[in-house]
Parts: C-alpha cells; structure tokens; sequence
C-alpha cells in the first residue's frame, strides 16, 4: 500500500517541525523589530536623555505601561566611552531600567539605592570597567555604581512614579533634571 | 512519485506545525516562571536575561518593559475571582490588601495594553490616591458605570486587563511565598 509508504515523512515532517519550533523560538528576540529596546531607540540620538510625552489613551509608546511614570529615556552606544547616568535625588520613586540591543533587562534598580541622595551610575562594557578599576586611587571611596553592560548598544530608561495624579508635573521634572552622556575614562 | 509526495508533505508539515507551535507560544503562551496566586500572576524574571526561552519569545513580540526585581513586582489578571474573562460590560470589587511596599498602583488595560479614554480621565490608582478601611484593606470599584469610592472607569467596549504595581517590594525577592490571603480578590458584580 502506498499511504503506509507515507508514514516515515509524516514522522519526518514532524520531527522537521519540532526543529523548526525551537529555533524559531531562539532566534525570534534577536530579529524582532517590535521589543521596547527596538522601539525606544529608534525615538531620539544616542547617548542623549530624551523625555517622552505623557502616555495618553491609546497613545502609549509602549503596551502596559504605567500611566503615573513620567519617562525618560537615553538609546546608548558605548563602544567609544563608557555612560555617566545622573540623577538628582528627590521625593519621587524613580527606577533605572536597563536594557541591551537584541532585547533583554540586565540591570534595574530604584532610588533606594542611592549614593548621597542622588543616583549616579557609570555603564561600561567589561574592558573599560578593567581600566576603570585599574585608574582608581587606593585611599578613596567609590561613589558610583558601576554597571557592566553585556552588549554596547541598548537604552536606558528613567523613569519617576507620581504618587499622585496632582504630583505627576513633579515626575517630569525629577526625569528632565537626570542626565545620561558619554564620558572619557581618567 | 510516493517519494515527492511524501518530502513535500514533510516539508508541509514541519512548516505548518513547527511555525504554528511558535505562533501559538508568541501569541498566547507566556514563560515559564509564571506564579500565580489567586486570580493574579507575575513573572519575576520576564524581560531579564535570565528568562526562559519562550518568555524572551513573548516579550520580544509584545515590545513590553515587564517590571524587573530592582524595581519591584507586577500583578496581572485578565480573570476574575470565578475564572471567567474581565470585560468592560461587568463591574468588578478588587478588594483586600497588599504586601508592603513603598507606593502601588492599579491600572485598567486593555488586552493590547492600551488603557482607554473616560470622561473622568483616571486610568489607575495608586496606593496614596484611595481611600482605605480603618483595618488598612481597601476596596476599588472597576465599572463602565459611576460609583461611589475608590471608582477606577472603564469603556464597556473594552476587553480587560487589571495590573498592580508594587515599587519598592519586598516581596519582590519572595514570590513563591506569595498567599491569596495578602492579595486582593476580584469580586464580579452586575454585568451590563
């Protein structure tokens, strides 16, 4: 009979499949134009702090996000020189989230983890934090959380929560005042 | 002849079912870290590094940011406390209380993520906006309709997705310890 002839590239066809399955699953982060890395840094320059307008109804530039957090954001390449992330302190919560090119969260953190009320943050790749450390004078304290980015390219995301709708003006504020710029290593 | 028939079909089939499994991961599954307590869930780890295969998958399609542990942890329900799919026809009684944290917040979606326009203009609530009982629980009104309270609006056109953000958790570092008992129920009332 024919048709049991067909059974093996039934077998075949699934097992094809099955392939296919998980390495479409694998490589779909690294070819998506739709994740928020993607998305945010095609909004503005690099290395530079971007404030984005308040998420309006069925406006927001990304899906769930919360409509109290005002949003900043800085698409960083640090291939050249490290990133300084600056923030001042203040009474609203603000979170630094970052995330590298090809998707993925590989630091956040809140003002909780300030250093003198204010947050200030280096970001640098493996080499440059080696020189970083290298540089640093034995007898002094280091004020800065320092951050190694897995990949040169990705954005940082700034972002303050109002605590209340009549407060939220004071979140835009607390975003626009933080900064995000290369900097020479010393 | 049986041989082409049968590579075609091969190929037919790896095509169709292996690209369809993916399809039907992206669009309607979610990682496996996914903890759920009650009506809600939370995945601590989604949109990390440190996600599993398919939740990478998922949160590459969706251009979501989920809430990372350094910030805090996020609660999400698309059901309520009978297992039946929020809508915006159906008023809904979120209430109880929540694990410490320095501010909340609860906001109404849509399934894509949207939240939708209201004469009141109010999209969420945070933890200092609403009234409480004097035991510290509370209780939130979600309805296309005006309510006295705690009222968070509502298009009755509208699919539903409630997510809680708690900044600044604790609990962000203990999920599995998670109880229904220290999360609020959600409570359907009248539907329209």
């Amino acid at each position: 009979m024919p048709v049991t002839r067909l059974w093996p590239w039934l077998f075949a066809g699934l097992f094809l499949g099955g392939i296919a399955h998980l390495v479409s699953i694998l490589i779909l982060p690294s070819v998506s134009r739709q994740d928020a890395t993607s998305i945010l840094r095609a909004l503005g320059p690099i290395n530079t702090l971007l404030t984005l307008p308040r998420s309006r109804p069925q406006a927001s530039v990304i899906p769930f996000g919360d409509p109290n957090a005002a949003v900043a954001i800085c698409p960083f390449d640090i291939t050249a020189m490290p990133l300084r992330i600056r923030a001042p302190a203040g009474d609203t919560i603000l979170t630094l989230t970052f995330m590298q090119g090809g998707g993925g969260i590989f630091y956040s953190l809140s003002d909780k983890a300030n250093l003198k009320g204010a947050l200030d943050v280096r970001l640098a790749t493996d080499d440059q934090l080696q020189t970083i450390e290298g540089n640093d004078p034995e007898d002094q304290t280091i004020t800065e959380l320092r951050i190694r980015a897995p990949r040169a390219t990705g954005v940082v995301l700034i972002r303050a929560i109002s605590s209340e709708a009549a407060l939220y003006p004071d979140a835009e504020r607390r975003v626009a005042a933080a900064s995000c710029a290369p900097e020479r290593i010393q | 002849m049986i041989h082409i028939v049968g590579f075609f079909m091969a190929i037919f089939i790896a095509a169709t079912s292996g690209l369809g499994l993916t399809w039907l991961a992206v669009n309607l599954g979610h990682g496996f870290d996914q903890v759920r307590v009650g009506s809600w869930s939370t995945s601590p780890k989604a949109g990390t590094l440190e996600s599993d295969p398919y939740s990478k998958a998922v949160i590459a399609r969706s251009g979501e940011i989920p809430m990372s542990a350094g910030e805090g942890l996020a609660l999400r329900s698309d059901r309520d406390d009978g297992g039946a799919p929020l809508t915006g026809r159906c008023t809904y009684v979120v209430k109880g209380s929540l694990p410490p944290a320095r501010l909340w917040t609860l906001t109404a979606y849509d399934d894509a993520g949207a939240f939708r326009d209201n004469p009141a203009h109010r999209y969420s609530f945070t933890s200092s906006e609403i009234v409480r009982d004097a035991d510290g629980s509370f209780e939130i009104t979600v309805s296309p309709e005006v309510k006295a309270g705690n009222w968070l609006p509502v298009d009755r056109e509208q699919s539903l997705v409630l997510v809680i953000r708690l900044y600044d958790t604790p609990a962000s570092s203990s999920v599995s310890q998670l109880g229904t008992q220290m999360i609020p129920k959600i409570e359907r009332k009248a539907c329209l």
